[in-house]
């Protein structure tokens, strides 16, 4: 059996989803149960809720693998969206709670009543789920490929349904209570990879630390060249390759240097001014509004 | 959509105490919007030799960008002592 830890995790996993959608499906008994979980979900569950969705495969493994292949300028990538909270949390929560709707199309269709903007809403809704949700899907075909070699159709199909059975059985209660055992579980992860990692790697100094990620020559850069990469590859371990490549290319940028992978100024500005809005614009976010008693609450 | 717990607490507020709320609210982004649009406009080419300047052992651009989080936190407290 490979990877029986990761076996474990999932059926864990698995088997709390299903417990979950199992206890909520018996309270949820209207449409606003179902939609909104009843309006009485505490503000701290749904707080913890959305850190779920934050903590998701794309911010947890991309935006990570991305600061460690190009350097410390994709850092912004993890900074733009956590702008855009602040950006929900200043000037979309409150107002937008206090409409009074299940979902973000009900709310601006009560404000432009014409069922061309409905229909605008609902494409404009489906477009960005649906853009949301693949990247997210392969993303975890991708990893239980690698992780333990099962088939990635196979993987997409059954998550698939999984996600289905969650959503359809159990409704919004069923998302909030599967986002904070998710969000609770990355979380302490997170904080267990980071305190290990210090300890393991750097003896826990911040000084040791930044000297060591100062001495790394980025995978983007490392990887251009096929003598270095070949080096770097038959290195016995993680420290040795960072000693080789930059003895390789003594010259090259590091890993923190700042403006090395950052693209022009308007291609910065572009991205980081999407990722703000971008993120307060996110459907599965917005609704999670509408789950708390009050507009003081959201 | 009937069943849905609607309460207006902006609709009960005075106009001038609503209006008050959104300029804070929107102020509030506005401070937070410009410090991060400039740590991000610094970590551009253009300004490498500033966002370069070794800052605490880091350079200045990262330690920036990283000051969007505890200057997020002041707006927070500021918005959660005058919004109420």
């Amino acid at each position: 059996m490979q990877n029986p830890l990761v076996l474990f995790f999932i059926a864990i996993f698995v088997g709390a989803t299903v417990v979950v959608t199992w206890y909520t499906s018996k309270s949820s008994r209207s449409a606003a149960d179902f939609y909104v979980a009843g309006n009485k979900v505490p503000w701290v569950q749904t707080g913890i809720a959305m850190v779920g969705s934050y903590l998701s495969a794309a911010s947890f493994l991309g935006v990570a693998g991305d600061i460690s292949i190009f350097g410390v300028d994709r850092i912004w990538l993890a900074i733009g969206f956590f702008g855009g909270y602040m950006a929900v949390l200043l000037l979309i929560a409150g107002p937008l709670r206090n409409v009074g709707s299940y979902t973000v199309a009900d709310a601006l269709y009560r404000r432009f009543p014409a069922k061309e903007v409905k229909l605008l809403i609902m494409i404009s809704t489906l477009v960005i789920s649906t853009f949301y949700l693949v990247p997210q899907m392969l993303g975890a075909g991708l990893l239980f490929e690698l992780l333990i070699g099962w088939d990635f159709l196979t993987v997409i199909i059954g998550l698939g349904v999984l996600i289905s059975i969650y959503i359809i059985f159990g409704g919004m209660k069923a998302t909030l209570y599967n986002q904070v055992i998710q969000a609770s579980f990355l979380f302490g992860i997170m904080v267990f990879i980071t305190v290990f990692g210090m300890l393991v790697f750097v003896d826990g100094s911040m000084v040791k630390l930044i000297e060591l990620v100062s001495n790394i020559v980025p995978p983007s850069i490392a990887g251009t060249n096929e003598a270095v990469a070949s080096a770097v590859s038959s290195a016995p371990n993680a420290s040795e390759a960072v000693l080789v490549a930059r003895e390789m290319l003594p010259d090259a940028p590091t890993a923190m240097t700042i403006g090395v992978q950052t693209p022009s100024l308007l291609a910065q500005i572009s991205t980081v001014v999407a990722l703000v809005f971008g993120t307060a614009g996110l459907p599965h976010i917005l609704i999670m509004f509408y789950t708390v008693p009050s507009a003081k609450a959201a | 959509m009937s069943d849905l717990n609607v309460t207006s607490d902006y609709q009960k507020l005075d106009p001038k105490v609503f209006r008050k709320k959104v300029m804070l609210c929107f102020g509030l982004f506005a401070i937070f919007f410009i410090y991060y649009i400039s740590c991000a406009i610094i970590q551009t080419p253009g300004f490498q030799d500033f966002s370069s300047i070794p800052f605490m052992g880091m350079p200045l651009g990262f330690v920036l960008s990283m000051g969007v989080f505890p200057v997020s936190w002041g707006i927070l407290i500021i918005f959660f002592i005058f919004w109420r």
